[in-house]
C-alpha cells in the first residue's frame, strides 16, 4: 500500500514532465532536452528563493514559480526554438541540450552546490491506517495531479485557445490559414510546459531535495514518453505511473541502488519491442 | 475586390511565379486553371502570405496586402480551402467549424447561425458532428473544409483543387456547392486541374502555364479557345 500511493505520486510527477515533452512534441516536433532542467529550475525557484529566501507561504510560492516558469518558457522558445524553426529538428534538439547545460550551470552560481531542502506543507508527516504509513506528501501530489489534469481537460477541449493549440499542434498551415498565429500557440504551449515542469519541481521539492540531479526526473519522464506512446496525451500519464511504481517496487523488493537501471532496463525494452509505446501509433519520425 | 500586379515568387532560388496578374470582381467566380506545377497553389499562397516575400503588388480592397503575415489576412476578409483539402484530423466536426470561426471569435453570437448556415448547405456534417475529422471519407472532408472556410464568412474565398481525389459524382456536388456559396455573396477563386469542371461553374478565367498566365477571358470563351481545347478539355 505505501508503495503503491508513493509509486503513483512519483509516478504522476512523471506524467506531468512527460506531458511537458509531449506537448512541445506535438507542436513542433522536437524533443525538449531541457525539460528536466526545467522542472529542476521550478524547484530551486520555490524552494532556495522563494520559500527560503523570501519566506513566502507554499500557494503564493506555487503560483509565483508557476508564472516565472511561464514566462522563462516563452523567453527560452524565442532564444532556443524560434530562430531555429526553419532548421532540421536535430538542430533544435542540440540547442535544449545547451538550454539544459546553461541552466545548471547558472542554478550551481545562483543557488550553489548544497542541495536546498525545503519541508513542505506536511514535512515528514504521514497518515497511519492499518499499521501502514502514508505520506501526506505523496496524497497531496496526487491531489494535485487530478486537479491540474481536470483543467488542463477542460482546457484544451473547451476554450478558443486550447483548442487552437491542438489545431497547430495538428497541422500548423491549416491553422494558419484559419487566422490563428502559430507562433503565438508555440509560445503559450512552451509557457505551458514550463508550467507543468515547475509544478513538477515544486511538488517533488520535499521528497527529493533540490539540486541538480533533480534534473534526472527529465529522464524519467522520457521513460514516460517512451512508454506511453510519444504524443499520447493520455500515454504521457500513463508512462509516468508505470515508471514511478516500477521504480518504487524495485527500490522495495529488489535493489534501491539498481531501481533506476531497471526502469531504463525497462525503456530499452519498449524501445526494442514496441517503440511506439503502449498506446502510441506506429509512425516514421526521421531525426 | 482582389488584384495581383506583376507577381513574382521564388522557392529559393528557383522562380516559380512569372509577372503574374490577375483580377477578382466582387460577386464573381474566377478560375484559374492549368498543369500540375504551374504555379496555381503557389499563386493561392502567395496571396495568403504563405509563401515568404513574393515581388509585384497583392491588392484586397484597394489595400496592400503583400506580404503581411497569413493571419492578419485571414482577419481582412480572405480564406482559404488548401489543397488536400487539411483538416484537423484529431478534431471533431464541430471543433473544426470552431476553427473556421477563429477570425470572428470576438463575436460568439453569431456562430450559430453561421453553423446553421453551412448545415443547411451540408446537412451530412450535421449528422457527423462529433466525429473525428479524419474518420471521415474523401466527399465529407472536402464538405467540411469547404464549411470551414465559411464558418469565417469571408469576403473572397479561395478554393484550391476541391475536385482531387474525389468520384464524379461527388465532384458535381462540390461544384453544386461552390456555385451556391457564390450565390449566397461569396467570391469565390477557384483553382482546379479540372478544367472542364472549373470554367463550366465559373465566370472567367486564366489559364497558368509554367508560372505565367497565357490565357485569360471569359469562361465561355475560354471553352471555346482552340488552344484550351486542345491542351486542358482534351477535345
Amino acid at each position: 500500500m505505501q508503495q503503491i500511493v508513493a509509486g503513483l505520486a512519483l509516478g504522476s510527477i512523471y506524467g506531468l514532465v512527460a506531458l511537458g515533452y509531449n506537448f512541445i512534441f506535438n507542436a513542433v516536433g522536437i524533443v525538449n532536452l531541457a525539460q528536466g532542467d526545467f522542472v529542476m529550475l521550478g524547484g530551486y525557484i520555490y524552494g532556495g528563493t522563494l520559500t527560503l529566501l523570501l519566506g513566502l507561504p507554499f500557494l503564493p510560492a506555487l503560483v509565483l514559480t508557476a508564472i516565472a516558469m511561464a514566462i522563462f518558457g516563452i523567453i527560452s522558445q524565442r532564444i532556443v526554438y524560434y530562430p531555429l524553426r526553419d532548421a532540421h529538428p536535430r538542430m533544435v534538439m542540440l540547442s535544449t541540450i545547451a538550454l539544459g547545460i546553461f541552466l545548471k550551470n547558472i542554478s550551481l552560481i545562483a543557488w550553489g552546490t548544497y542541495p536546498v531542502s525545503v519541508s513542505g506543507l506536511f514535512g515528514q508527516r504521514g497518515l497511519r491506517i492499518a499499521g501502514v504509513s502514508i505520506l501526506y506528501q505523496y496524497i497531496f501530489i496526487l491531489i494535485c495531479v487530478i486537479i491540474l489534469l481536470a483543467i488542463q481537460q477542460f482546457f484544451f477541449k473547451k476554450t478558443t485557445v486550447g483548442k487552437s493549440m491542438r489545431a497547430v499542434a495538428q497541422d500548423r498551415l491549416a491553422a494558419m490559414l484559419m487566422g490563428i498565429d502559430a507562433y503565438k500557440m508555440i509560445a503559450i504551449t512552451f509557457a505551458y510546459s514550463s508550467t507543468l515542469a515547475a509544478i513538477g519541481g515544486v511538488l517533488l521539492a520535499p521528497v527529493f531535495m533540490v539540486s541538480q540531479v533533480l534534473a534526472n526526473v527529465g529522464l524519467k519522464g522520457f521513460a514516460a514518453c517512451v512508454i506511453g506512446g510519444w504524443g499520447d496525451i493520455t500515454g504521457a500519464v500513463i508512462g509516468g505511473l508505470v515508471v514511478g511504481l516500477v521504480e518504487v517496487f524495485s527500490a522495495s523488493y529488489i535493489s534501491s541502488v539498481y531501481k533506476d537501471a531497471i526502469v531504463f532496463a525497462i525503456l530499452i525494452g519498449f524501445l526494442i519491442f514496441r517503440p511506439q509505446g503502449i498506446l502510441g501509433r506506429a509512425t516514421e519520425v526521421s531525426l | 475586390m482582389l488584384r495581383l500586379e506583376n507577381v513574382n515568387a521564388f522557392y529559393g532560388h528557383i522562380q516559380a511565379l512569372h509577372e503574374v496578374s490577375l483580377e477578382v470582381s466582387a460577386g464573381e467566380i474566377v478560375c484559374l486553371i492549368g498543369a500540375n506545377g504551374a504555379g496555381k497553389t503557389t499563386t493561392l499562397m502567395s496571396i495568403m502570405g504563405v509563401v515568404s516575400t513574393p515581388q509585384g503588388k497583392i491588392l484586397f480592397e484597394d489595400e496592400d496586402i503583400t506580404g503581411r503575415p497569413t493571419p492578419s489576412i485571414v482577419h481582412k476578409g480572405i480564406s482559404c480551402v488548401p489543397e488536400g483539402r487539411r483538416i484537423f484530423p484529431q478534431l471533431t466536426v464541430m471543433e473544426n467549424l470552431d476553427m473556421g470561426f477563429y477570425p470572428r471569435r470576438d463575436r460568439p453570437a453569431e456562430f450559430e447561425e453561421d453553423l446553421e448556415r453551412v448545415f443547411q448547405l451540408f446537412p451530412v456534417l450535421k449528422e457527423r458532428k462529433d466525429q473525428l475529422g479524419g474518420t471521415l471519407s474523401g466527399g465529407q472532408q472536402q464538405m467540411l473544409a469547404l464549411a470551414r472556410g465559411l464558418m469565417a464568412r469571408p469576403k473572397l474565398l479561395l478554393l484550391d483543387e476541391p475536385s482531387l481525389g474525389l468520384a464524379p459524382l461527388l465532384v458535381e456536388q462540390v461544384m453544386e456547392s461552390i456555385v451556391e456559396i457564390n450565390k449566397q455573396g461569396t467570391t469565390v477563386l477557384l483553382v482546379e486541374q479540372n478544367a472542364l469542371m472549373a470554367l463550366e461553374i465559373s465566370h472567367r478565367g486564366y489559364v497558368l502555364e509554367t508560372g505565367a498566365i497565357t490565357i485569360s477571358g471569359d469562361s465561355q470563351e475560354l471553352m471555346a479557345n482552340a488552344q484550351v481545347r486542345s491542351s486542358y478539355l482534351g477535345a
